[in-house]
């Protein structure tokens, strides 16, 4: 059956655009290029995936005058979308071609059968492991999708660890240097799961969690997780294959035995790290932290170059003295994660880690530098 | 190609293995060009993924059906990876697309199998390490594995050693001995010896061909057990340059040389390098040379080995053997990225009263 119908131009362009970051860009099957539009029951569905990667997206701001589908290359199907200037788009199908015409334009691209398409897993209503808020699950994995390895032959590592036990959720990343951990409350009934996510399949978390109290429903299976984004009614539904391996046992490099802790006003303490860092480069990229009880003094020297000294004044201080060294940089990105106006700073020596917590919700674990 | 023929020692190894629940994880498979290793990849490879076809199925059945095929797209399998040069067209990496494909670059085995960084700076995720996208297995099947540059071969290693999950490799080669030994000592060896020539036959009748007909018979011959190579000769029409080059292989004998003599045979390298490069404009012009000279000193070895069987002279046999002492020596010199031309030339001349170092 010829797919016909009429549907808002934004609404189109923005779930093509959303969509089109899965499909594979170069590949020597032509159909994972493409983006699968099936119109059926008053919506129309976009589906597309790259092989390790699905997703689904609804679509009900529409006139659908007859159900049908086709398969059209991804990058054409959106760019003619984007650039329509006509706030109407109307999509018409014949043979395994798509018209498409908006005010004065009208294009006619060339797809695949659709049966061609390979297809996708439904997400299955009776394995839900657990639902949380799209605005928490995406918090979360800001969190801590930045200190996920990105070239570590620990292939564990390179993705991040959900961790869920009872009605908490943890997502956790590492690269061997730093360590952080997101939490936040979920509703389940389940039993407890833990698999490890690729960063690609995260980054399309954060750009489905468009309205933040949706609530996302996960469902995790052996070798691959769904997430229902919205309603059953229009939905959005990402599949992703987990990553194999064993992530390491996290909870151990948490330290529990610090006998320092300091309170940060967040934003002063990222202003001065900014500043301390300044006079770093790649050989010396470290600043050396002296706390005080009145203050703390952040130094920093690049051979050649020069050295700094900031002072940042802490709003709390309990422990004896000391000095340590951290990379600027990872400090400097947990701070930018961390949205509470305090974080807390927990140290034990100085060769030892240190902990920054920001609320109960986030912990980031950081191995110190020799200065 | 569906069903499998010949290499039954080597279907049931894989078979005992699979059913034994001991299956390496890592197979080298090698033999000649074009005698099947490929396909008994992807045939286990079918049997690995697909739950619904038995392990006894192997090499016996048709199990590229339009039903396995259609269950997840035409000709695609999410689980089933297969890695060749040719898919440097279909790199992310302009550099890579636009090179021509002579080897399979690291680059190229980082972007389709173990992950990392490529010299264009991007980060690609290691499929070997992603769970299997319909559940159960992955399979990978690298085809012309010893193509691998030495850095690959090197990425390949820590990947075969600490191997994921329910993951199948499969190297495919007819050169082993130029992977590393590192790479050898990881894997199982599966070696396919030539098809017999009553098996070429059934394949020839398989594929639709009058095995009495003269074109066919002269593709098999040349092909020795090989149905890839026959298959390669009767589409490349070579039966004719084959007759050709007989007769210029017998005149050489009885002393008829000429100054052109050489043409006949830089006319075949030639001819067969532009049918290469028609098929795959990406295809490097060198590479395709080296094959057809390759093809071409396969003839006249071929013609050798004939002539050696019905000799009864010593003298004579003795020439045949220099001959092929000869033909070595030719290969040595393509490699050494002698001048193609230059090379033939020396060989035609020195065909009469061979010379060998």
């Amino acid at each position: 059956m010829s797919l016909k119908m009429m549907c808002d131009q934004g609404a189109l362009a923005d779930a093509l655009n959303t969509v089109s970051a899965v499909v594979a860009t170069r590949t020597p099957t032509p159909v994972l290029t493409c983006i699968k539009m099936s119109a059926s029951n008053g919506r129309l569905e976009l589906s597309a995936t790259d092989g390790e990667i699905s997703l689904q997206l609804a679509l009900d701001r529409l006139e659908i005058d007859s159900d049908g589908e086709v398969l059209v290359p991804a990058d054409k199907i959106t760019q003619i979308i984007r650039e329509c200037i006509d706030p109407t788009v109307t999509l018409e199908s014949e043979g395994h071609a798509l018209h498409i015409n908006s005010g004065d334009s009208h294009f006619k691209i060339y797809g695949f059968d659709p049966a061609e398409a390979p297809p996708l897993e439904p997400f299955d209503d009776s394995s839900v492991d657990c639902t949380i808020p799209a605005g928490r699950l995406a918090s979360m994995v800001a969190r801590s999708l930045f200190a996920a390895a990105v070239e570590h032959t620990r292939y564990a590592i390179n993705g991040v660890l959900l961790d869920r036990e009872g009605k908490r959720m943890r997502l956790v990343a590492t690269d061997g240097r730093r360590l952080a951990m997101a939490s936040g409350d979920c509703q389940s009934d389940a039993d407890p799961t833990r698999c490890v996510i690729p960063g690609k399949a995260l980054s399309l978390i954060r750009r489905l969690a468009s309205d933040p109290e949706a609530p996302v429903q996960i469902s995790v299976a052996e070798s691959r997780i769904m997430l229902r984004f919205g309603d059953a009614d229009c939905p959005a539904t990402l599949g992703s294959s987990l990553v194999e391996g064993r992530f390491p046992p996290f909870e151990d490099v948490i330290p529990r035995d610090h006998d320092k802790k300091v309170v940060f006003n967040r934003e002063l303490l990222r202003s001065a790290i900014r500043r301390a860092s300044l006079l770093t480069n790649e050989e010396s990229r470290s600043v050396r932290m002296k706390f005080e009880s009145s203050r703390v003094t952040l130094t920093s020297h690049a051979p050649e170059m020069g050295e700094a000294v900031v002072h940042v004044e802490p709003k709390d201080y309990s422990g004896e003295e000391m000095e340590i060294g951290f990379n600027p940089n990872y400090i400097a990105d947990a701070l930018k994660v961390a949205d509470d106006e305090e974080i807390t700073f927990e140290l034990k020596a100085a060769n030892k880690p240190g902990v920054i917590r920001c609320g109960r919700d986030f912990t980031y674990v950081l191995m110190p530098v020799n200065v | 190609m569906a069903r499998i023929i010949g290499h039954n020692q080597a279907i049931e190894t894989l078979q005992i293995a699979s059913e034994t629940q001991r299956l390496h994880h890592a197979w080298i498979i090698s033999g000649p060009l074009g005698v099947g290793k490929c396909t008994l990849a992807k045939e286990m490879g079918r049997v690995l993924l697909d739950p619904e076809v038995s392990n006894h199925s192997l090499g016996k059945e048709d199990l590229l059906t339009e039903e396995t095929n259609t269950n997840h797209g035409v000709g695609y399998h999410p689980d089933l990876h297969i890695v060749h040069r040719s898919l440097a067209a279909h790199s992310s990496n302009p550099q890579l697309r636009e090179r021509k494909q002579i080897n399979i670059p690291i680059d190229l085995l980082r972007e389709t199998m173990i992950g990392g960084r490529t010299s264009d700076n991007r980060m690609h995720e290691a499929k070997a390490y992603l769970t299997a996208s319909v559940g159960g297995s992955k399979v990978f099947i690298v085809d012309e594995s010893e193509r691998l540059d030495l850095a690959g071969q090197n990425a390949l290693l820590k990947t075969l050693e600490e191997p994921p999950r329910n993951t199948y490799f499969f190297l495919i080669t007819a050169r082993p001995e130029r992977l590393l030994p590192t790479i050898l000592s990881r894997c199982q060896h599966l070696r396919l010896a030539p098809l017999t020539q009553h098996e070429m036959l059934d394949w020839a009748v398989h594929r639709g061909l009058d095995p009495q007909s003269s074109n066919v018979m002269k593709a098999i011959e040349f092909s020795e057990g090989s149905p890839g190579l026959a298959e390669l000769a009767i589409q490349r029409e070579m039966t004719g340059w084959i007759d050709s080059i007989h007769s210029l292989m017998t005149q050489l004998h009885q002393g008829q040389w000429t100054i052109d003599s050489s043409n006949i045979c830089i006319d075949f390298v030639e001819s067969w390098a532009d049918s290469v490069i028609k098929d795959n404009p990406k295809a490097s012009k060198d590479g395709a040379n080296r094959d057809g000279i390759e093809m071409l000193l396969r003839i006249l070895t071929t013609q050798i080995r004939r002539q050696m069987r019905i000799t009864q002279e010593r003298s004579e046999f003795l020439y045949w053997c220099q001959l092929i002492d000869r033909i070595a020596e030719t290969e040595s010199q393509v490699s050494a990225g002698l001048n193609l031309k230059h090379v033939l030339e020396a060989l035609v001349v020195e065909w009469q009263e061979p010379v060998v170092c």
